[in-house]
């Protein structure tokens, strides 16, 4: 009876660890691809964040979210949308296209 | 789900960063490791300290650690394990842990906190209801967390632009490990079983 138990569970570990390899091979193919392109802009992401990360300059961003210069708020973007009164697609949109007109590297 | 938490740590910051390796040792579904490589990302970019982020999640998941061993151990996690382990069917599966906690329990303790992750809060009852000694505990306990914390804060500080996909690549290669883990150790009981039953 105890063996039925231990082989059940053996042939749900095996399941479970080919499936979880398959996942993870699915995600080397993924890291592997040099066109893999860059994750879209999302409303968790902050000033900062998007402009080192999208490596575009401070004062275009700033200029989209209605910031100061030198204003760069800890906040996401879907609480500065919320205090402006607009739709966090919107800066989404335009910030996307911010970063598809700079030059590539 | 994960945009919604992500959004929480661009929001509150570290606190939210301690809450969620804290509720993980609990093995509630939160994905601590996406988090903390948030905060990572956050440092790089200004937005957060690097040394704040660490010691916000080190204390989170020492703190959700040590609830769980001292819940186990004293509010009745030793007495329902002997209580099992008086009983036939299961007495001998659990004594084998037990025995092999005692011998590796440090290492144990330790893998299962970065590497073996999915096991970290049942080792932690486990350890609790043993009685394994606190101090080991504690020790194994601190290095293993400093270890997972280490990860992959700087791999959200070094990565930053795609934290969810590497964060996604390193949980399935986590649970290959853990699964694949725990089928060796039951095909090993299973072989050790055959070889007993001829």
């Amino acid at each position: 009876m105890k063996r039925k138990f231990l082989l059940v569970g053996f042939a749900l570990a095996a399941v479970l660890t080919a499936f979880f390899i398959v996942r993870a091979v699915m995600f080397m193919i993924f890291w592997m691809d040099p066109e893999r392109g860059m994750h879209p802009v999302e409303p968790w992401m902050t000033p900062r964040y998007i402009a080192r990360v999208y490596d575009i300059p401070r004062e275009a961003l700033q200029g989209i979210l209605a910031l100061a210069p030198g204003e760069t708020p800890r906040v996401p973007l879907e609480k500065l949308a919320a205090q402006r009164g607009i739709g966090v697609e919107v800066l989404l949109e335009e910030i996307q296209a911010l970063i598809d007109a700079q030059p590539p590297q | 789900m994960t945009d919604t938490l992500l959004l929480l740590v661009s929001d509150y910051g570290l606190l939210v960063i301690t809450l969620a390796t804290l509720l993980s040792c609990f093995a509630l579904p939160m994905p601590s490791s996406l988090m903390m490589m948030a905060g990572g990302a956050f440092s790089a970019s200004g937005d957060l300290v690097l040394w704040q982020v660490c010691v916000a999640a080190f204390c989170g998941a020492v703190a959700g650690d040590q609830i769980g061993y001292l819940m186990a151990r004293h509010w009745g996690g030793d007495r329902l394990w002997a209580r099992l382990r008086g009983r036939k069917a299961s007495a001998r599966l659990l004594e084998q842990a037990e025995s092999l906690l005692h011998k590796r329990g440090g290492w144990a303790v330790y893998l299962t906190r970065w590497l073996f992750s999915p096991l970290g809060p049942y080792v932690n009852l486990i350890a609790g209801a043993t009685r394994m000694s606190w101090p080991r505990f504690a020790l194994a306990d601190l290095l293993g967390e400093v270890t997972w914390v280490t990860i992959y804060v700087t791999l959200g500080y070094a990565f930053g632009s795609q934290i969810e996909e590497l964060s996604d690549t390193l949980g399935n290669v986590i649970g290959a490990l853990t699964a694949g883990m725990i089928t060796f150790l039951l095909g090993r009981a299973l072989w050790a079983q055959r070889r007993v039953a001829r």
